[in-house]
């Protein structure tokens, strides 16, 4: 080190000259992370090749079609969970918000209006909604998003069962119906291609924008993000309502594939977003994660829950084993956090 | 002074400790004899704490020997060690703030206080702790007060009590104390108070003490020990040692003359409007009615003791406290809300404890460099598209001129070394070319070698015309670095001095400057100034 003043601090605008920057360079030339880049992948690897020995119907066409729409389906409502869990929150009401959906959506059709373009934007008005008002209780309210979600989460499952009065309202509407097991593409339910869509968009927002940085930054150390001057209140609200809107398509989509909504609708789906999150490497302490790795977390838990199906496991085999994956992958994801720690 | 016994109690030879590639301890010695204190000292990262944590069962070592009254011992844990006689008083309190004094007294050891139900003997523990607290000198205590509620200086009390205590408890008769110095101290009244303490363990321990201040040490100790990168350089009776030769033990080489950059100091320019105004700001409950003027290049210190109102100063005019009244100008124009507003007006925070407050150490290199710029420089306005090359080209500048040690600047902030991790950090705020610049302890867990880097680099951002706001507990680099020094005491500013390069104030008057009631200086100092 020298003594001489150079000028050490130039301007952005003296770094960055048009030909000194390709702008298309990709942002995250991350290196390879044995544990969590490779193993999620080998696990699924290993779950295709298992169950195609074992049951022959698993790779058939039928049978890939069916994965597509389950896949997609719990893609859907996990896209924005996982950016709830990157920024170190949890959104307890996603069930809800599904089952509220579907049962809105169900008294709509059998009250004469089944227009999907409708049922669509009832179900993101919905979701928005009840993620807005997740994220004002959280972010302003100052209240945990564990209990602001699991107050709305009793709340509006309330709502949704006071619609449905307990039952189960059956539809036929062919063009609702189709939204989710429609095949535009043949052999791949338009549930499927619906949540591939969100992915992208969801995926953009948070690699490519900056408040897709702040979640992931607000996730690793909010203080930081404070003291950096930007409001990390609306980053709150915001994924809240990414989240409330993910939540509301997957119960739309749930109910268009069953051609029902009923009190169960949605039951499952906040465990199964939180598995498929925790599998694919998402760490539940935040910062770091992403939709990505959700996707390899949802075909993991989609293709084995279908693959035990297939060779006749019985239902509460599935749920012991499915018990056994998320706390293995759990371990897994600590594990490889903790190389993070050089001291 | 006592003198070493022939006997030493505690004999570490040639350990060695690795963490992965990085071998932390490369083979070190420490001897420690009965009523003994030996000061261990070295830099940041030269291997402490490492070998602290080995004696006292909370790491594993790999080879080496540990030898206590001629016993070869290997601790498995902590508890272990105690059994063994070993204490530790570490360096931040080892307290739970939310249990109260008498839960913590014991902590670990509440077998020790079974009721007959088989359950926690309250009473006993309350006893115990309040005769440990008499036989320690502390009185007029009550036990039953949450330990939050206590002054530091009584919290190092409590501390030190429960090791001789808990010694006594396990019956050792003679225990050995591994002495971790509080990181923040200065306080006179805590300051004595801890000598005080430490004389009192002399007489019935061996001790080891750890500090970075070297004063301390030469007053307290009757031999020193240095540590540099993981091996011990020195070995030295403190009789017959000055600090010359320890900073040249701990560094490795003479200090220079010019460490803090004295001769890159400028002269400050006055003819030209005060960059910074702040005027009559009260705040945080501390502060009151602060004045100050800032010219553009000039770096100004605020020193103080812990809870005078220097840092409240410090974030006041970062936006991060919110004044009750005044106002804090930049170039002229007002500046108040949010600290979004205080990073658009040009002004820079820094603040202290980087892994807390400073960086998303999950987070890489590049991304916590381009955090407090997304939103006006590397990202459009309205959605936010993100301008990653633009980042990534700027981040790629400062890893080469600030010369951070790292693979990729795609690397996690948590793999950087304290240095280079604070480079980061300054690298964040830097790109923002600020007219403001305030540093709150910035060289904190920083060693030497990137001290100095930071150093010339806020001689270059002074030189630049940025005005910079110091605030550092560091004196020796508050006077070297600053042109002005402006003293706050019981949040009042009590004195301005004169800082100027070859006129620079010697730390002692400064002391007494901060510490109401000392005697007056001899030094020149002006009265503060007003804003008018």
């Amino acid at each position: 080190m020298t003594t001489e003043l150079t000028p050490v601090i130039p301007s952005v605008a003296e770094l960055v000259t048009p030909d000194s920057v390709d702008e298309r360079r990709p942002a995250i030339l991350k290196r390879v992370n044995v544990v969590r880049d490779v193993l999620p992948l080998a696990a699924l690897l290993a779950l295709v090749v298992f169950f195609s020995v074992r049951a022959e119907a698993f790779l058939s066409a039928a049978n890939l079609t069916l994965i597509s729409g389950q896949a997609g389906i719990l893609l859907l409502a996990s896209l924005g969970a996982t950016l709830v869990i990157v920024a170190g929150s949890v959104d307890l009401s996603v069930g809800s918000i599904a089952l509220l959906t579907g049962a809105i959506v169900a008294l709509s059709i059998n009250a004469g209006v089944a227009n999907p373009v409708l049922a669509v934007l009832i179900a993101v008005a919905v979701g928005a909604a009840i993620g807005l008002l997740n994220g004002v209780v959280f972010a302003y309210g100052r209240v945990p998003s564990f209990i602001a979600t699991l107050g709305t989460l009793s709340l509006f499952a309330g709502i949704g069962l006071t619609i449905l009065q307990g039952s189960t309202i059956n539809f036929t509407d062919q063009g609702i119906r189709d939204l989710a097991i429609g095949q535009f593409i043949p052999n791949i339910q338009n549930a499927a291609l619906i949540a591939v869509v969100a992915f992208l968009v969801v995926w953009f927002f948070a690699r490519r924008t900056r408040f897709g940085l702040y979640v992931y930054a607000v996730g690793g150390n909010e203080r930081v993000v404070e003291l950096a001057g930007v409001s990390t209140r609306r980053v709150k609200v915001l994924i809240l309502i990414v989240s409330g809107i993910t939540a509301g398509l997957a119960g739309l989509l749930l109910t268009a594939q069953l051609g029902a909504a009923g009190p169960t609708t949605g039951s499952t789906i906040l465990l199964d977003s939180v598995a498929a999150i925790v599998i694919g490497g998402t760490a539940l302490s935040g910062g770091v994660g992403g939709v990505g790795r959700t996707v390899l977390g949802v075909l993991i838990l989609t293709v084995l829950s279908n693959g035990l199906n297939q060779i006749g496991a019985a239902d509460y085999t599935q749920t012991v084993i499915k018990g056994l994956v998320i706390i293995v992958a759990a371990v897994f994801t600590m594990a490889s956090q903790r190389k993070l720690i050089v001291k | 002074m006592s003198t070493a016994t022939a006997e030493p109690r505690l004999q570490v030879t040639n350990i060695v400790k690795s963490f992965g590639a990085n071998r932390a301890l490369k083979g070190v010695d420490l001897t420690v004899g009965d009523g003994e204190v030996v000061g261990l000292i070295g830099e940041n990262g030269a291997g402490k704490s490492t070998i602290l944590n080995i004696v006292s069962g909370v790491l594993p070592y790999d080879s080496g020997s540990l030898v206590l009254d001629g016993r070869e011992i290997a601790p498995k844990t902590y508890q272990e060690a105690n059994r063994l006689g070993i204490f530790r008083v570490f360096q931040e309190s080892a307290l739970v703030d939310s249990l109260a004094v008498y839960e913590n007294a014991f902590f670990g050891w509440e077998q020790l206080f079974r009721s007959r139900t088989g359950g926690l003997d309250r009473r006993g523990l309350k006893k115990a702790t309040e005769v440990a607290l008499h036989d320690a000198g502390v009185d007029g205590l009550d036990v039953t007060s949450p330990t939050g509620s206590l002054t530091p200086g009584q919290k190092q009390s409590v501390d030190i009590a429960r090791v001789t205590a808990l010694a006594k408890l396990l019956e050792v008769e003679r225990p050995v104390v591994l002495f971790d110095e509080p990181t923040t101290a200065l306080d006179q009244e805590h300051e004595d108070n801890f000598l005080r303490l430490l004389q009192r363990l002399r007489g019935v321990a061996a001790v080891v003490f750890v500090s970075h201040r070297l004063p301390e040490i030469l007053q307290t100790t009757d031999r020193i020990t240095v540590f540099k990168d993981g091996e011990s350089v020195g070995h030295r009776p403190t009789e017959g040692t000055d600090e010359g030769e320890l900073h040249r033990l701990m560094v490795g080489r003479v200090r220079t003359e010019n460490y803090y950059r004295e001769l890159a100091q400028r002269d400050v320019v006055t003819d030209v409007p005060p960059r910074l105004v702040v005027e009559s700001v009260s705040g945080a409950g501390v502060l009151r009615d602060a004045s100050l003027q800032v010219s553009p290049g000039e770096i100004v210190g605020l020193a103080g003791t812990e809870g005078s109102g220097k840092r409240v100063l410090g974030e006041i005019i970062a936006g991060v406290v919110r004044p009750t009244s005044g106002r804090v100008l930049v170039n002229g124009e007002e500046v108040s809300g949010s600290l979004g507003d205080h990073v658009a007006a040009g002004i820079a925070y820094v603040p202290p404890d980087r892994a807390e407050k400073g960086l998303i150490t999950t987070a890489s290199i590049v991304d916590n460099v381009q955090l407090a710029s997304l939103h006006d420089r590397f990202a459009t306005k309205r959605v936010g598209l993100w301008a990653v090359g633009r980042a990534r080209k700027v981040t790629e500048h400062y890893v080469e001129e600030l010369g951070i040690v790292t693979e990729s600047i795609d690397a996690p902030v948590s793999s950087l070394s304290g240095g280079n991790a604070q480079k980061v950090l300054i690298a964040k705020w830097l790109l923002r070319q600020p007219d403001v610049l305030v540093l709150d302890e910035p060289t904190q867990g920083v060693d030497t070698g990137a001290r100095e880097g930071i150093y010339d680099l806020l001689r270059q951002v002074a030189a630049a015309g940025t005005s910079v706001i110091l605030v550092s507990d560091d004196l020796p680099e508050l006077i070297g670095l600053s042109n002005r020094i402006v003293v706050v005491t019981n949040g009042r500013i009590s004195a301005t001095v004169d800082a100027r390069a070859g006129a620079k104030p010697d730390e002692h008057d400064l002391v007494a400057l901060m510490i109401p009631g000392a005697e007056p200086s001899e030094h020149p100092v002006t009265t503060p100034s007003t804003v008018g």
